[in-house]
């Protein structure tokens, strides 16, 4: 089974989000990206070593997430924690190595997130259509679960970079 | 069968979370801004990265794309020529003047750290410039004549830049015809208010149904003193126009610039009389 370190997976959090502020919105689509944070909290609450750690990894990549946004300091926080929270309560059921669970986890964790997100920006900033939120939440959604197979693939094959 | 694992709560980490949530805005910006500045040598990787597939290019294909280059340079540099007579010209018939250099406007150039948001439903970008360079809440920010969108947060260094798309981002705006009529002043028209959406278009909204709006159409500022918008700066160009069955028309606005791509951008700070006449607006 795969394991990793907290602080080695928050260091390559940071890297993710590097990505995300600048070379990630050029491959955008449609106006919707990949979520490649949301990914890795996906693995840290797929491998965690224990439900604290996978909580504690999804809650720190979340607060990255926050530290890259116009939005409230928290949010994100809050979501991915949800997400880990989920995750860790059924991962006994899951086959955690399939790419088919990583794609499915990501899939609902992304969709959970934006549109959580979605209803609170909406709420507290401004009104954002209702395709604008359903067009961008799927799409973004698929694009985050597309490269989540393959983010997974490689932090299992190269181990090192989490252990 | 092995000892029953405990499974860790989520309790301490909502209730950090639920606190973070509470921490005003102003505060956690500022930290945040100063963090994000730490990324800043990310931000040269990037721009390397986006230029690598020019530089891995075969040599033949090379020799040809240069000189198609060089071909097409040189044509640029005519038409440019051709039409700064041609504005100039324009410029000289309307008696039109640029609407910022008109009022005393002074323009600070700021360079783009981070130009897009992490957050999906957010759209900012991070500049090079804060509170130590005179840098405030609620400045307009520009690229030429075309709004990028306004200072929402300052840090000492850097500071956020609410984009028009920005669900937050909301300006007095008014479709200009394609066509010029004498005697009709954009500001004599029924003017409505722009908005971000989130998504890559904004909504023009909330200005009468017998307003002409055609496609293509540009959507520019009216003028507003108190928050330092002069009027006509472009806010974008009239993608469709849905009457519907409401009152008002739902208009989209599709803006001209492509943020990600900008580099530097100027921050347009109002001369004296006018900021001491009325606080400017922050971004939500």
């Amino acid at each position: 089974m795969v394991k990793y370190s907290t602080g080695k997976l928050a260091l390559l959090g940071a890297v993710a989000l590097a990505f995300e502020l600048t070379l990630l919105e050029t491959w955008s689509l449609g106006g919707a990206r990949a979520e490649v944070l949301l990914s890795l909290a996906c693995f840290a609450a797929l491998f965690a070593r224990d439900s604290a750690q996978g909580l504690l990894a999804s809650w720190i990549i979340g607060v990255m997430k926050d530290v890259g946004s116009a939005g409230p300091l928290g949010l994100h926080a809050l979501l991915f924690l949800g997400a880990g929270w989920v995750v860790l309560q059924i991962r006994q059921i899951l086959f955690r190595e399939s790419p088919l669970t990583q794609l499915g986890v990501a899939f609902v964790a992304a969709c959970w997130v934006n549109l959580v997100a979605a209803i609170v920006v909406s709420i507290s900033v401004g009104g954002i259509p209702i395709g604008v939120v359903v067009g961008k939440t799927l799409l973004s959604a698929l694009l985050t679960a597309g490269i989540t197979v393959p983010i997974h693939f490689a932090l299992m094959q190269a181990r090192w970079m989490v252990k | 069968m092995g000892p029953k694992k405990k499974r860790a709560s989520p309790w301490p980490l909502i209730l950090i979370s639920a606190l973070l949530l509470l921490v005003p805005s102003t505060v956690t910006q500022k930290t945040r801004l100063t963090a994000v500045a730490g990324f800043i040598p990310f931000r040269s990787l990037a721009t390397w990265a986006e230029r690598l597939p020019d530089k891995v290019r075969p040599s033949a294909e090379s020799q040809e794309a240069a000189t198609k280059v060089a071909f097409l340079e040189d044509q640029n540099l005519k038409q440019a020529n051709e039409l700064k007579r041609l504005s100039l010209q324009l410029e000289q018939a309307l008696g039109m003047k640029q609407p910022v250099r008109d009022q005393n406007y002074r323009m600070i150039v700021a360079d783009v750290v981070f130009p897009t948001d992490s957050s999906p439903w957010r759209k900012s970008l991070t500049i090079a410039m804060g509170t130590r360079d005179g840098i405030e809440k609620g400045l307009l920010v520009l690229y030429n004549n075309q709004v990028v969108g306004r200072i929402s947060e300052t840090a000492s260094r850097t500071s956020r830049v609410q984009i028009v798309t920005d669900p937050g981002f909301r300006a007095g705006a008014v479709a200009a015809p394609k066509t010029y009529i004498s005697g009709v002043s954009l500001s004599e028209r029924h003017a409505g208010v722009y908005q971000g959406t989130a998504g890559q278009n904004g909504q023009l909204k909330w200005f009468g149904g017998e307003t002409p709006v055609e496609n293509g159409a540009f959507v520019v500022t009216t003028e507003d003193p108190v928050n330092g918008v002069p009027r006509g700066l472009v806010l974008g160009r009239v993608a469709t126009v849905n009457h519907g069955r409401g009152a008002f028309p739902k208009v989209e606005v599709e803006p001209i610039l492509n943020f990600q791509a900008l580099e530097h951008v100027m921050i347009l700070v109002p001369p004296m009389e006018v900021r001491t006449s009325g606080t400017t607006a922050g971004g939500r």
